[in-house]
């Protein structure tokens, strides 16, 4: 009886060693989000420029490497599943995605609001929140009060729509752009 | 014999002294007669002074005893390692360090100073004033200096991470370090985008029995990770609607320093993840253990390491927690807005909820539309809090909902202001009790009969629980409603002889009385061996098997009662009849709460098996916390009511947590 259970163990043992395989690094792929740009509406479209320049450095993280697609939960295949069992990580190391120093605004902010977006819509539904603040403070503005407020008024260009990440960033530096006080307020100098 | 396992004794220690001296898996070549001296000299007081066999060394390895009494490092990546055999020989990793310190700086980021600082900083530390640091190589370390500048660490906090029933494998909680970034002159602390340090397997297997028997026996690697915080309070509070509470580290400046240096060089090496024992709280421990000689944590848990337990653990060291903040959940954010609704509000926001359209919300009226705003505000929660998953993927009723009330709530012109939500100070999870739980007791049961024919004997008790909470507990800093005990064993002693009454290897109980706006039914499930009535005239009746109970529970200030159906099945080779007994039946529940302290349980319990007798019994428990960690317990039980002779049992218990 006690050699069948040692023979057991043995074999589960084995077997859950040979489940493992070693930590992978998060796959690196092209930042294709900016390609995609499905305008549902004509009116919407308009507002929009160009994409801002996202030059992602040599080991930048991009949003390729959280491997999102339009249809997966935004937050959960970013991080841990809440079980303290992580399906995705980002590690840590020099193999692996850091953010870069050279990153830019925009590069940023696409990071920011891919994971805050549902709070962020939020907020700037309300015109105030934790999310704006600290979105003023990726964008460095110099306070977030009027950035909400002008956010706010301009939520149909903004959010109104199903987009994708990147073109809430663009949409959100358009709206700074446009509005002469914001446009002070925020350094937006390397867009 | 003896003398062959001398030999062989002998003949491994050779091999081991002939592997020393070829340590290094990279040869490093020194061509400097000179420095290579200096280097040996290095080498020889760092020998001399035995730092290779001192504590902190130890730590910085991750060396502990494993299974079999070995020291080893935990740390399963061998490039962890720089000498080939540093996973088991802390003297040759230590040398192979400090000659790979010496290796041509134009290995840039790949270069042990790069891949290495923390232990760079400690050798430094203990070998102070060595002419060879002078000669250190200064390699460019952009990642290492990447990595540093985004975290702009001023402080280090812990995070706890509150219980989250819905899943069994958070259901203890989950632990993280928060690095706080120094803040700006003239601006405001903005957590959301400081960093998250933690620890998780990398699972890699769908299948439930697999995931289990894996994550028993360390079968997914453990890895680091780091992300901005902000993901885990999108994830916690706002996915799983779960409080955050931090407990700001007090470190000096050097301590700092070192912790963050060794996350980086430990943070790309993968671990073997043990879901109870080095789980994400045990290596949050250690990271900290090996930024400083006074911290000591991991001796402070039990081998199980329970988050609860391991928060706890950092008030072991006298004035470690320097502030303790808390960061409301989603679930906290709505019922602060609700509890501002006046009747008339709640009323209409409950009929929107159940029949939401355009023209419903448009027909509402309003006092003002700083109501309407608040109104909506609360509405958006809601929507967040209810379909999470929705919401999230952007499909489905609510979302839909959500995209339309976002809009007329922007077209309301009012601001809301942010809010201040108490902090719930009685559920701070370092004052709750300790998650191991011994018991003894005595008492009479009359069910029993003894030697001479009479029935009633005297009984003694003895419990013991791994882990972690039952409803009768000290509900401080714990949710109060619900319970998670698992390894739970039972035994009563009588007449010389120590019985198995029951083992529960798990036993879940989620109470969630019912709300207008949020109607959930409760749960349990119970898994293990019991003492049943169903061998004839036998004491030790067991069977193993499993009780599965669903239904509701209703609740009126400290009183809440429920109805539980469940299905019953266990298997016991002594069983009459057949060794399978299957039974469906009900349980009626009654919880008092005088306090977080003082509890009373009735329960009444109607067991229909399908071939043996049906059973309806009840038992009334009082149980006084006295302090987190003693408690007295009296029990009055009677196992079938219908009897006609008297068979009732009573208990006295004395517990005590640790």
């Amino acid at each position: 009886m006690k050699i069948l259970l040692l023979l057991l163990t043995a074999v589960s043992v084995s077997f859950a060693q040979a489940q493992k395989k070693p930590m992978k690094p998060a796959p690196k792929a092209a930042p294709a989000q900016q390609q995609q740009a499905p305008m549902h509406s004509g009116s919407h479209a308009a507002h929009k420029s160009a994409a801002y320049s996202r030059p992602y450095g040599m080991a930048g993280c991009g949003l390729g490497t959280l491997i999102m697609d339009k249809r997966s939960s935004q937050v959960l295949v970013a991080t841990t599943n809440g079980t303290g069992f992580q399906t995705i990580g980002i590690t840590l190391g020099t193999s692996n995605c850091v953010d870069e120093a050279t990153s830019q605004v925009a590069d940023k902010m696409d990071k920011y609001i891919h994971i805050n977006k549902i709070q962020l819509a939020g907020d700037v539904a309300k015109g105030n929140g934790e999310t704006i603040v600290a979105l003023s403070e990726v964008i460095g503005c110099q306070s977030s009060q009027n950035l909400g407020s002008v956010l706010k008024a301009n939520y149909r260009q903004v959010f109104a729509n199903d987009f994708t990440t990147n073109e809430v960033t663009d949409s959100i530096i358009t709206v700074i752009q446009q509005d002469s006080k914001l446009a002070s307020e925020c350094s937006l100098a390397q867009i | 014999m003896k003398s062959a396992l001398l030999i062989l004794l002998v003949l491994s220690y050779s091999v081991t002294s002939r592997a020393q001296t070829e340590f290094i898996k990279k040869t490093v070549t020194i061509n400097d007669a000179n420095l290579a001296k200096d280097i040996q000299s290095l080498v020889d007081s760092a020998n001399a002074n035995k730092l290779s066999e001192q504590r902190t060394w130890r730590k910085l390895m991750h060396y502990e005893l494993n299974a079999f009494g070995r020291l080893v490092s935990q740390v399963k990546d061998p490039k962890f390692f720089l000498s080939e055999n540093g996973h088991r020989n802390l003297n040759a990793e230590l040398q192979a360090t400090l000659w790979s310190y010496y290796a041509p700086a134009d290995l840039k980021d790949e270069h042990a100073i790069c891949k290495f600082p923390a232990r760079l900083s400690w050798l430094k530390s203990k070998l102070l004033n060595h002419p060879a640091w002078t000669q250190l190589p200064q390699p460019n370390c952009y990642y290492f200096d990447v990595f540093l500048r985004n975290l702009n660490a001023e402080s280090i906090s812990f995070v706890f991470s509150s219980y989250y029933a819905n899943n069994p494998g958070s259901a203890f909680g989950h632990t993280f370090f928060r690095v706080n970034k120094k803040i700006k002159e003239g601006r405001a602390k903005q957590e959301l985008l400081d960093y998250g340090i933690s620890y998780a397997a990398n699972v890699t297997t769908n299948n439930p029995l697999l995931y289990f028997i894996n994550g028993l026996l360390g079968g997914f690697a453990g890895t680091y990770a780091s992300v901005p915080y902000y993901y885990k309070v999108r994830e916690y509070n706002d996915y799983e609607s779960r409080d955050l509470w931090s407990y700001e580290l007090d470190l000096t400046n050097d301590e700092l320093q070192q912790m963050l240096y060794h996350i980086w060089e430990v943070g790309p090496h993968y671990f073997d993840y043990y879901f109870f024992t080095q789980n994400c709280s045990y290596h949050m421990l250690t990271l900290m253990e090996a930024a400083s000689e006074r911290i000591e944590l991991t001796s402070k848990v039990p081998l199980y390491v329970i988050p609860s337990d391991s928060v706890k653990a950092l008030y072991e060291i006298p004035g470690f927690v320097k502030k303790v903040e808390f960061r409301p959940s989603l679930r906290r954010h709505f019922e602060d807005k609700w509890s501002r609704f006046t009747a008339e509000e709640k009323n209409n926001f409950l009929f929107i909820v159940g029949n939401y359209s355009e023209d419903n919300l448009k027909t509402l009226k309003f006092e003002n539309i700083q109501r309407k705003a608040l109104f909506l505000d609360g509405l958006i929660d809601y929507i967040d809090m209810k379909d999470p998953n929705g919401v999230s993927k952007r499909e489905g009723h609510w979302f839909h909902m959500k995209e339309k009330v976002l809009m007329d709530r922007a077209a309301v012109d009012v601001i809301s202001e942010p809010v201040a939500i108490p902090v719930p100070e009685d559920e701070r999870p370092d004052i709750s009790h300790p998650s191991s739980r011994v018991s003894i007791g005595f008492g009479e049961n009359k069910m029993l009969i003894d030697k001479n024919g009479k029935r009633g004997t005297a009984v003694g008790f003895l419990n013991f629980r791994f882990a972690f909470h039952e409803l009768l507990d000290d509900s401080h800093g714990l949710p109060a409603r619900s319970q998670l005990e698992f390894g739970n064993f039972k035994f009563q002693f009588f007449e010389n002889d120590l019985n198995l009454e029951s083992f529960s290897f798990f036993n879940i109980l989620q109470l969630n009385p019912l709300r207008k706006l949020d109607p959930k039914p409760s749960w349990g499930i119970d898994v293990g061996v019991k003492n049943m009535t169903v061998c004839d005239g036998q004491r030790s009746c067991l069977g193993s098997g499993l009780q599965v109970y669903g239904g509701y529970a209703v609740d009126s200030g400290r009183h809440m009662a429920w109805f539980l159906p469940f299905v019953h099945y266990r298997y016991g080779s002594q069983f009459e009849i057949t060794r399978n007994y299957i039974a469906a039946g009900y349980q009626l529940g009654y919880l008092f709460e005088a306090s977080q302290s003082y509890k009373l349980l009735a329960r009444y319990i109607k067991e229909v098996p399908d071939r043996f007798k049906t059973v309806d019994s009840a038992s009334v428990v009082g149980r006084f916390n006295i302090k987190t960690n003693q408690a007295l317990e009296i029990e009055w039980s009677n196992p079938t009511l219908e009897s006609t002779e008297d068979i009732h049992a009573t208990k006295f218990l004395y517990h005590y947590f640790f």
